[in-house]
């Protein structure tokens, strides 16, 4: 259920919802005198308070700045951002012709069979280990991801978890992909620390031999999470992706 | 703004800013991630000089990010459309409420300030006016604009489950 706490029909004398939710954050203290005495605001002002407690209880504020700080802003729809792609369609139709019938569907394997690795830290353990797929991992492990191209291109990793949330673990919080060498190393920057969001985690290495937008391909993944595999409609990709399950902490 | 600011903000009025979103956009999931972007533009944005009510600072970056995650989603169909689908009979306030993202996200800016300020803030006409700098006029009429794209969707559902 959302917003399950209804604001109480409000009553000539009663303050309009936004102060009483503000006066249940500890704001408008003027209104102490009001809900002390008002049974319907005292009420609203209770059950806000107590469905505060229970959400700070589940989401952490470690953890949720954790989650925002693997994010970066999504820029505002601006006008450029049609237009570019308007006056584009034309010519990438003319290229989209071409790469279709070279590959019209994205190469795809699971497991991380080929080039790409995800290394889990449990706990407190100083060894990484290679995690197969379904693995057991538990909030607070520390991932790392290792992935060999087979040319010179571009390369995203992103994570999916169980409440359909996604994530880019690289280039970490970036909107496109970041170029990567052949006879580079193949240890990606960056740890992520896995945070209690419940059910699988996906990790998908996304590599194409030429940039693209990773919000194209973030899209595509939300509401895939509790599939038995992921589709991504990616023409020219080569595709590999590692499932790991949440155990209990 | 630092962390331990963010963390200040998010402890107190994370609940509240997540409900918003909740209410704007019918999603428990799309809530969760329209929080998690207020606070990531709070980190790099920081708070504006002129800004002195932190909930309604916080309701206001609530609101732009739900309205640009449903435009983001694009062919994809407001949750609270589902509610559309379902609409039998005179509705009603809890009504107009149910499916306000919806709504709102085909009006314009001050529109929509107008339409939350009134339907989830609970503020009367006159105190909308008051807060806004808007005329009580403005504001009637564009209520009115609010009524008419509800009463479209509405009415539109009705013929469609008929």
């Amino acid at each position: 259920m959302i917003a399950a706490v209804n604001p109480p029909a409000r009553s000539k004398d009663c303050p309009p919802a936004f102060e009483l939710e503000s006066y249940s954050a500890g704001g408008e203290a003027r209104l102490k005198a009001h809900v002390d005495g008002c049974a319907e605001c005292a009420r609203y002002v209770g059950e806000l308070q107590k469905e505060s407690a229970d959400f700070l209880k589940a989401r952490p504020a470690d953890l949720f700045l954790g989650q925002v700080a693997r994010r970066r802003p999504a820029e505002k729809p601006s006008l450029l951002r049609w237009l570019v792609p308007a006056f584009g369609l034309v010519a990438a139709a003319l290229v989209a012709v071409v790469v279709f019938k070279q590959q019209a569907t994205p190469e795809l394997t699971m497991k991380g069979a080929d080039g790409f690795r995800v290394l889990v830290k449990h706990g407190e353990s100083r060894e990484a280990i290679v995690a197969a797929n379904d693995a057991v991992v538990r909030a607070g492990d520390r991932l790392r991801f290792s992935f060999t191209p087979p040319a010179d291109g571009y390369l995203a990793v992103l994570n999916l978890d169980g409440s359909e949330q996604v994530s880019v673990f690289f280039p970490e919080g970036g909107t496109r992909s970041a170029p990567v060498k052949r006879d580079g190393a193949p240890l990606l920057e960056g740890t992520v620390t896995l945070d209690d969001a419940p059910g699988p985690e996906w990790m998908i290495a996304v590599f194409r031999t030429e940039p693209f937008d990773i919000q194209w391909i973030a899209d595509q993944l939300r509401g895939q999470s509790k599939r038995g595999s992921i589709g991504l409609d990616c023409p020219g990709c080569r595709i590999e992706m590692v499932r790991v399950q949440k155990g209990s902490p | 703004m630092d962390n331990a600011q963010l963390q200040k903000l998010y402890e107190r009025y994370g609940y509240l800013v997540h409900r918003r979103c909740a209410a704007l956009l019918k999603s428990r999931t799309d809530a969760d991630d329209a929080l998690q972007e207020v606070f990531a533009r709070i980190q790099r944005y920081g708070r504006g000089a002129n800004e002195t009510n932190d909930l309604a600072w916080l309701y206001r970056i609530a609101a732009n990010c739900c309205f640009d995650l449903m435009k983001s989603k694009g062919r994809e169909r407001p949750a609270s459309d589902a509610k559309l689908e379902k609409a039998q009979g005179s509705p009603t306030d809890a009504d107009r409420r149910a499916v306000l993202g919806a709504v709102l996200a085909q009006l314009d800016d001050e529109t929509r300030e107008i339409g939350i300020a009134h339907y989830l803030g609970g503020f009367t006409q006159e105190e909308v006016a008051e807060r806004t700098g808007f005329s009580r006029k403005t504001i009637g009429r564009r209520l009115g604009l609010f009524e008419e794209t509800f009463t479209r969707l509405w009415t539109a559902a009705q013929g469609a489950m008929s």
